[in-house]
């Protein structure tokens, strides 16, 4: 088991850190908005957690909390004037977001480094407080679905309109949740900057925002399960292709234009024994009406 | 001044093949509603068809520079017959949809690295290209007054297609309302294929044109275009041409200007800058309706 | 007759198609108040302006002496006003019961679900409460949004066209419905095609045309208006959609 778990500690770690921010992907994608900011959340988590520790030797856990407390300030910043704006637009505009933090990133060397990045970190990450982070959040999720506040989230994803016409304060509501999500990110951010020696602007761009997109997506939006799901296979999958090292990122790409073309609901909605213990879909609880694998808009 | 000068004579070739990428992207937008994000690996395609046909067909450049248009188009159509087409008719989500032409994106860009390797090549020099004349303290060379000029050829086209032809009403029609289209029979399928065509023969011979100007081609090359290509969307008002025309002319404007006057690191964040404050100044876009209209 | 609800002189244009001409109408509390009108006429457009979701460009809506106009759907549904949709918008994925549990816990979440099956139960979908709410037949479909809206506990309930797609019967058990509403003591304002039921259940009725007052008053009077019926008889009701 030890020798396994060493052997595949970078692939296990990376499968925790990912079902972290699939989550976080995933809670913004419940209430009808595609956030590309996960990238750029992170990297303020990630920065600000590891300056913390190299600068001012501040103990790891305090970091977690400066990153995710950064990350979710700056969401609300972000957040307040932009989430009002519609569904693309608001995709364009953390995409916008994510690209500036990065360029930051990237040109502020005095503090940042510039692209070659901060090195010599100390490597604090523990596979075991990733995984107790990863389950608290599933739980808190669930959690949050099964109450008063999942059942209005529920209710802006079944139907924005007349979510307001019963009193919901939509915007209040989504802006709350990016925080939340923000907030996650920024963990996740601190997190990731302890977990190898190096980080540089070029580990939080675009493709991170995305690729936790996916995760959630191809997990499917079914619950909070889904973006773990997701995270899971979307990280092992190019592991286990590796027996062809030259067409794995192609046999991946196919991989995933087919499970978009054929389980449109996610991995979720294939038949496993797994599925027992996920959320009901339908029927009686229909409580986590997020439970429709794909919402309108 | 003749600094000013020389950086508009700059900005403005390299405004003109961002301006011809993004009328693509933008028409797909426009026409189809599809935010397609395998475009900039269409582009690529387009950059790398090019330069084969030149370096190993020895086709000459304005030969190759169509084969390439025509080419990335028949890509670009074949993504819309094989995914993005079948995708819309199971009722897949807008998201499906993006991350499916993420997916897209990320196929041709391992294909292109299986080809091609992961190298940076270059297109072989031609005496015309290193050509240069300075006027009034300004150089301007060959090259840009190709870019310069293709680019205006292929958009004039493009707007005289859309403007002066049955198929351009037709196209403009669909842009207006997919129902009504159908309603007065215009063949929605054939001008949905042609829509995809005309995009990625844009992105096809704008990679061409930035290949040629940068000198570098490589299969990550789309990466960056497309993030122009989104800054241009939003600039020109998501979904308007002539819009998109402008707005590209006048992001290649502002990035060479950065860079003269400010830092080149900077050249980036100027674009994103600019689309944030766009966002935050008219949240809805240039032309957008807002949810409280639309009870 | 003390009026629950003021509009006075609102207007609201689109791209400078004028929807709403300087309308206004009193609503009288436990009456049951008719916006009746062509198609186009604006009756639609009057109730997004005061329900929040149009921002009317002049005018004044006042609830309760509270002026409501230019504020937040949210906002102003949470003051008591609620409302139905012309086309049915229920929460996709829920069950019955859950769409109206969550609008119940609009108003706190104690006794919330006690309150979502009183609800249920006034308009007689008690028994169904665990199907989902998307496998309802059309007209329960309607009768689950009133339901919806009732759980809010509002002193006024908007109807958005509440008979649209229903069969004669169906017509003549959502008129007594909408009684036994008024007779709880609230208020009802309704948009209506259905003239018959308009004429059958109205205590006051408010005719609309080119986003113009044409006129008001008892159904009787109003049916009897000369205007009232060039406006019909120029634009006969089979052009309505």
């Amino acid at each position: 088991m030890s020798e396994w778990l060493a052997s595949y500690e970078n692939v296990v770690a990376l499968v925790l850190l990912n079902g972290i921010l699939g989550i976080a992907a995933y809670l913004m994608l419940i209430v009808n908005r595609f956030s590309l900011a996960t990238g750029g959340l992170m990297a303020i988590g990630a920065y600000v957690s590891v300056l913390a520790t190299m600068n001012f030797g501040v103990p790891f856990a305090l970091t977690l909390v400066l990153g995710g407390v950064t990350a979710a300030v700056m969401a609300l910043l972000l957040g307040a004037p932009v989430l009002r704006i519609e569904g693309d637009y608001f995709a364009l505009a953390t995409l916008a977001f994510t690209e500036i933090v990065r360029i930051i990133a990237l040109n502020w060397e005095s503090v940042t480094g510039g692209a070659l990045g901060i090195v010599g970190i100390p490597t604090e990450t523990q596979i075991w407080q990733l995984a107790l982070a990863l389950a608290a959040l599933t739980a808190a999720v669930f959690a949050v679905h099964r109450s008063a506040a999942g059942r209005v989230l529920a209710a802006i994803r079944g139907d924005e309109m007349a979510a307001a016409a019963i009193g919901i304060d939509v915007a209040r509501a989504r802006l709350l949740t990016f925080v939340a999500s923000g907030a996650i990110c920024g963990v996740a951010g601190a997190f990731a900057g302890h977990l190898n020696f190096f980080i540089g602007p070029s580990d939080f761009g675009m493709i991170r925002s995305i690729d936790a997109i996916v995760y959630a997506v191809f997990g499917g939006l079914g619950g909070v399960l889904g973006p773990v799901v997701g995270a899971l296979v979307y990280t092992v999958l190019p592991e286990m292709l590796r027996f062809s090292a030259q067409a794995r990122e192609i046999l991946l790409s196919l991989v995933i234009i087919l499970a978009v073309l054929f389980m449109p609901r996610g991995l979720i909605s294939l038949n496993l024994p797994l599925r027992r213990w996920l959320p009901r879909r339908r029927g009686q609880r229909g409580k986590l009406a997020a439970g429709q694998g794909v919402a309108a808009e | 001044m003749s600094v000013f000068l020389q950086q508009t004579v700059n900005g403005l070739s390299l405004g003109s093949a961002y301006a011809v990428f993004a009328v693509g992207f933008t028409l797909l937008f426009g026409v189809l509603n599809v935010l397609n994000l395998a475009q900039g690996a269409v582009f690529m395609v387009g950059a790398f068809t090019g330069l084969e046909l030149v370096r190993l067909v020895e086709l000459p450049l304005p030969l190759a520079f169509l084969v390439a248009m025509v080419t990335a188009g028949a890509v670009s159509v074949l993504t819309q017959v094989a995914v993005f087409g079948p995708l819309e008719r199971r009722g897949g989500h807008r998201w499906m949809g993006l991350i499916a032409s993420l997916a897209v994106a990320r196929l041709l860009v391992a294909i292109a690295q299986e080809v091609f390797g992961t190298q940076v090549l270059r297109y072989p020099s031609e005496p015309w290209m290193e050509a240069s004349w300075t006027i009034a303290g300004v150089q301007i060379q060959g090259l840009q007054l190709i870019v310069l000029a293709t680019a205006l050829l292929v958009m004039a086209a493009l707007a005289v297609l859309l403007r002066a032809t049955q198929t351009g009403r037709a196209i403009r029609t669909m842009a207006f309302n997919p129902n009504v289209a159908r309603l007065v029979g215009v063949p929605v399928q054939r001008m949905t294929l042609l829509t995809y065509f005309i995009a990625g023969a844009l992105a096809g011979a704008a990679g061409v044109q930035l290949g040629v100007l940068y000198n570098a081609v490589s299969p990550f090359m789309g990466e960056t275009i497309l993030l122009k290509g989104l800054t241009v969307l939003i600039l020109g008002g998501l979904g308007h041409v002539p819009g998109a025309a402008l707005a590209g002319l006048l992001l290649g404007l502002t990035e060479v200007y950065s860079v003269g006057y400010l830092s080149s690191s900077f050249r980036d964040a100027v674009g994103f800058g600019l689309v944030f404050i766009i966002l935050l100044v008219r949240p809805h876009g240039l032309f957008g309706l807002t949810t409280r209209q639309r009870a | 007759m003390t009026a629950l609800l003021e509009i006075s002189h609102v207007a609201k244009r689109f791209n400078g198609v004028v929807a709403l001409d300087g309308v206004s109408a009193r609503v009288g509390r436990a009456t049951i108040t008719a916006v009746i009108g062509p198609n186009g006429s604006g009756k639609t457009s009057l109730l997004n302006v005061v329900t929040g979701f149009y921002e009317a460009d002049r005018g004044s809506v006042r609830f309760n002496g509270t002026e409501i106009a230019g504020r937040p759907p949210h906002w102003i549904a949470r003051l008591g006003l609620a409302r139905t949709f012309q086309h049915i918008r229920l929460f996709e994925g829920f069950s019955v019961f859950d769409n109206v549990h969550v609008a119940a816990e609009r108003r706190g979440t104690s006794h919330a679900r006690r309150r979502a099956e009183q609800a249920l139960e006034v308009v007689g979908l008690a028994a169904v409460g665990r199907q989902q709410a998307d496998a309802l037949p059309y007209g329960h479909k309607r009768r689950l949004e009133i339901a919806r809206a009732l759980a809010t506990e509002p002193e006024i309930l908007i109807l958005d066209e509440p008979a649209a797609g229903m069969n004669a019967t169906e017509k003549i058990e959502l008129g007594e419905l909408l009684f036994t509403i008024r007779d709880l003591g609230k208020t009802i304002l309704l948009v209506e095609h259905d003239m018959d039921l308009v004429m059958g259940i109205s205590d006051y009725v408010i005719a609309l045309n080119f986003g113009c007052t044409l006129a008001a008053g008892a159904p009787a009077a109003v049916r009897q208006d000369p205007q009232v019926i060039e406006a019909y008889l120029g634009r006969p009701e089979a052009a309505d959609a």
